[in-house]
């Protein structure tokens, strides 16, 4: 390949402020995409890689400066470019796709105004011949369903994939040299995931952009790029072909995360003591969300539709779906947070479903919750010895008792004991986690609900997390409830799986069973839509990944 | 059998907890430091009032009358000859208590409503509602009003004007208590089983204080410049009083030959109202999650 690269950066460095504790977010990188190309920088939080994509753009907020190196984009060097030339290179050659599709569409404008917009500012003066059939024509690439009727559409009434397309259109509005797109399907659910990256791939096809593609998950990697950078604490630690990387990475930290990825083989199954009664049951349970007021009959949804299960003591039970499933709402429900509209929910045998809240004071301690948001989930303005202390506390154990067995907790999920005294802010997210799992433990619950607890954990933090939960379970025959939108982490550690769609169970049966022979075509989609690890499980000799990729034309359709 | 205990990563010392930090850093912020030295200064003439002053306040000196600042009379006389200089420094116990005792009553009865309302839905809208009805009357109209019905006082004129403030607090502490109360932390909070009165205590109270210093300062600023429109407008503070309303309304006659009267009052009014409002700016600025974790957001 002869042909100029798209990007270009030569030896990168972006000072962090003094007070921060180490001296660069971004050092010495150097990359190169080329046309046509997919390039992924993989990393963990904090790893310097959206830093980098801020830079191409020229957006680094104002206490980052590049101090060293080049950005070359298509023959011009982006860090010394004036502002009013960074805009004119933003949308003509640079162009970004963000996380969030919600947020980074105007949500007062109509999406063809938007895609419009972009063709506006930035294509050359006068070539604007009929921009609303180009507008019509760039849906279509990306795929949205009946263009015409679509640009009158605004962001609220998209679907989030749809958002992601019309974000995909906009970006290629101006045939861009290069695209970054900065965790694009992060926020979506697999099988949508499953739909950009497919996307993504027969974009590169018939467009001359390179995409620099931001993930932290491998899943993602092994399925789109061409290259791989691995990034750790702002340094490459590892670059190459995704084949090279994926399939015999050389770096021990690549090695580590690639292991930490949990593989989406269901575990193989336990013996447990099916013989007694349920611990906790649903029957027919429902929950209908009504913005009905006063008289004025409202709009009704059906969150939870007649949801049935049965979990047994030491059992842990995935609950599986996509947003909007209904599983947190569930589990929500079982911990009594939400009041359920209809049905039962029995703790060894007691009816909990309908209690006041007065008289659900004693069952509260035996049914316990880990919320996703390690950050949110404790209180930044207490001590994590008063947030572990508080539950104990209100049901009257004395004080220093309540704090000896906090220490003695903290210790159990791996944290020193000494650290009680300390305020949330000054422990990892990974780390709060398995504080909030100890705050869980110190109510010696019956039931522990994982209410997506390991979602917004870095893989390498989420194996350290499920790897406690898999302990505390075989240690203490703990039952838990394990809500999950992420069919690997349910195989990790389920033996149970309830798949939910729409506020209703579609399939129901041991994980093994669920994951080996899927019988509802939501499971088999859900299953086929997960990024895919297992081609990193064959033989170094077979045929490599970008040959073995599916023909992005198929459709998986449910 | 537990994993081996890691040493959990200190970013910071104890020194730097957030608290700490912040209140460190108030003292950076120049707005800060001017609106408390003004206060200050302020707070100490209305204090030493009686000894600094040189003359009784209200005592006649009819051959005295519209004299300008003088050795003998510092900041001049007005047309009853009484001493301006002294008349300034009571007028600002007057001032200082009604802004202060408006915030105050404004702060604890408006937290009180909001928080009720923002957690106890069901009194929510009954609530609410009362505060907007409160919420429609003129500031105003409802002191002049009130003074009429139960003569000029101070005690009513503080309640005149607290009275149209409480709503402002209530909605802004509702706000606030009905944002926190979805936080995980709140749910789980209440998954432990702790009462209501505690949560509230513990979890959502100490998220209001930021936004509420805030917003009692404006009120403070607020009320001393109402209680000078009212006393301007002779529905105030009776004028054996002096306070900067009614020293600058009796001044209002006789404003092209003795200008000094309103002059001075007026300017300490303005410079108090300054001194507050960039108080209230400066703390907001470094009270707000936006900029003060600003940096946070970049690690």
């Amino acid at each position: 390949m002869s042909e100029a690269p798209a990007l270009d950066i030569q030896g990168l460095s972006i000072a962090l402020p003094r007070s921060a504790e180490r001296g660069f977010a971004v050092e010495n990188l150097s990359l190169q995409v080329r046309p046509q190309e997919i390039v992924c920088i993989v990393g963990e939080s904090g790893s310097g890689k959206s830093v980098t994509a801020l830079s191409i753009m020229g957006l680094l907020p104002r206490a980052l400066k590049a101090t060293h190196g080049a950005i070359d984009v298509g023959g011009e060097n982006v860090l010394t470019a004036s502002r009013a030339r960074l805009r004119e290179l933003r949308g003509n050659r640079i162009a970004m796709i963000f996380q969030e599709p919600m947020t980074a569409l105007n949500p007062v404008l109509s999406v063809g105004n938007q895609i419009d917009e972009a063709l506006q500012w930035h294509a050359a003066n006068g070539a604007r011949a009929a921009p609303r059939k180009r507008v019509l024509d760039l849906m279509e690439s990306v795929g949205l369903p009946d263009p015409e009727q679509l640009t009158r559409s605004y962001p609220h009434q998209l679907s989030g994939g749809q958002r992601q397309r019309v974000m995909i259109a906009m970006a290629l509005a101006n045939e861009p040299a290069l695209i970054i797109a900065d965790e694009p399907t992060t926020a979506l659910d697999v099988t949508t995931q499953a739909r950009i990256l497919r996307l993504l791939r027969k974009i590169q096809r018939t467009h001359r952009s390179g995409i620099l593609f931001i993930t932290h998950d491998f899943g993602v990697v092994a399925e789109i790029a061409d290259r791989v950078v691995v990034m750790r604490h702002g340094r490459v630690v590892e670059q190459g072909s995704v084949d090279e990387v994926l399939r015999n990475p050389q770096n021990t930290y690549t090695k580590m995360l690639l292991e930490a990825v949990p593989s989406a083989k269901p575990r193989p199954a336990r013996l447990l003591p099916k013989a007694e009664a349920p611990i906790l049951t649903t029957q027919d349970l429902q929950k209908t969300f009504s913005d009905a007021f006063f008289l004025r009959a409202g709009r009704k949804v059906r969150a939870l539709d007649d949801v049935s299960i049965d979990v047994h003591r030491g059992e842990t039970f995935g609950i599986v779906g996509e947003s909007g499933s209904g599983k947190s709402t569930l589990a929500r429900c079982i911990a009594r947070l939400i009041d359920p509209s209809g049905g039962e929910i029995r703790l060894d045998g007691e009816e909990i479903g309908n209690k006041t809240q007065a008289a659900l004071r004693p069952f509260r301690r035996r049914v316990q919750i880990v919320f996703q948001d390690p950050y949110r989930s404790l209180n930044p303005r207490r001590t994590i010895g008063q947030s572990i202390t508080e539950g104990p506390r209100n049901y009257g154990t004395d004080k220093g008792a309540a704090w000896a067995r906090a220490g003695a907790l903290l210790d159990l999920v791996g944290i020193e004991a000494r650290a009680l005294g300390r305020y949330p802010h000054e422990f990892s997210g990974g780390q709060r986690q398995r504080i909030a799992i100890a705050r869980a433990l110190a109510m010696e619950p019956d039931v522990l609900i994982a209410d997506e607890a390991v979602s917004a954990l870095d893989v390498s933090v989420q194996a350290q997390v499920l790897d406690l939960m898999e302990r505390l379970r075989d240690e203490f025959g703990l039952t838990t409830l394990l809500i999950t939108h992420d069919l690997r982490v349910a195989a990790r550690l389920c033996d149970t799986i309830a798949v939910m769609l729409n506020g209703r169970i579609v399939e129901h049966g041991p994980a093994q069973k669920v994951f080996l022979k899927p019988e509802h075509n939501y499971t088999q989609a859900l299953l086929a839509a997960a990024p895919k690890m297992r081609h990193l499980e064959r033989a170094a000799t077979e045929p490599s990944l970008r040959a073995k990729r599916s023909n992005p034309e198929t459709n998986i359709g449910y | 059998m537990s994993a081996p205990a890691e040493p959990f990563i200190a970013h910071e010392t104890a020194a730097d907890l957030p608290d700490v930090r912040r209140a460190r850093a108030l003292w950076r912020n120049p707005g800060v430091v001017f609106g408390v030295a003004v206060l200050l200064i302020i707070l100490l003439l209305a204090i030493g009032a009686a000894y600094l002053a040189n003359v009784d306040p209200i005592l006649l000196r009819p051959r005295f009358r519209l004299r300008a600042p003088s050795a003998i009379a510092w900041l001049g006389t007005d047309q009853f000859g009484r001493d301006v200089y002294s008349r300034v420094l009571f007028g600002a116990r007057v001032s200082l208590f009604i802004g202060f005792a408006v915030a105050t009553i404004a702060v604890v009865a408006g937290l009180i409503i909001g928080l009720v309302a923002g957690y106890l839905r069901l009194l929510d809208a009954i609530l609410m509602r009362v505060m907007d009805g409160v919420m429609a009357i003129p500031n105003i109209l409802l002191a002049i009003a009130m003074v009429t019905l139960s003569g000029a006082g101070i005690l009513t004129v503080i309640v005149a004007i607290a009275i149209p403030e409480i709503p402002r607090v209530a909605r802004l502490v509702r706000s606030v208590v009905l944002s926190v109360r979805e936080e995980p932390y709140v749910e789980a909070a209440i998954g432990v089983g702790t009462p209501v009165p505690l949560i509230m205590w513990r979890h959502i109270l100490p998220n209001t204080i930021a936004p509420l210093i805030v917003q009692g300062t404006y009120t403070c600023a607020a009320a001393i410049l109402t209680e000078a429109i009212l006393s301007f407008l002779g529905a105030g503070i009776p004028t054996e009083i002096p306070s900067w309303g009614n020293i600058m309304a009796e001044g209002r006659q006789s404003f092209q030959i003795a200008p000094w009267v309103i002059l001075f009052p007026g300017f300490c009014v303005a410079l108090t109202v300054l001194a507050v409002n960039v108080l209230g700016d400066g703390l907001r600025d470094m009270l707000d999650p936006r900029i003060a974790r600003g940096m946070d957001n970049l690690r």
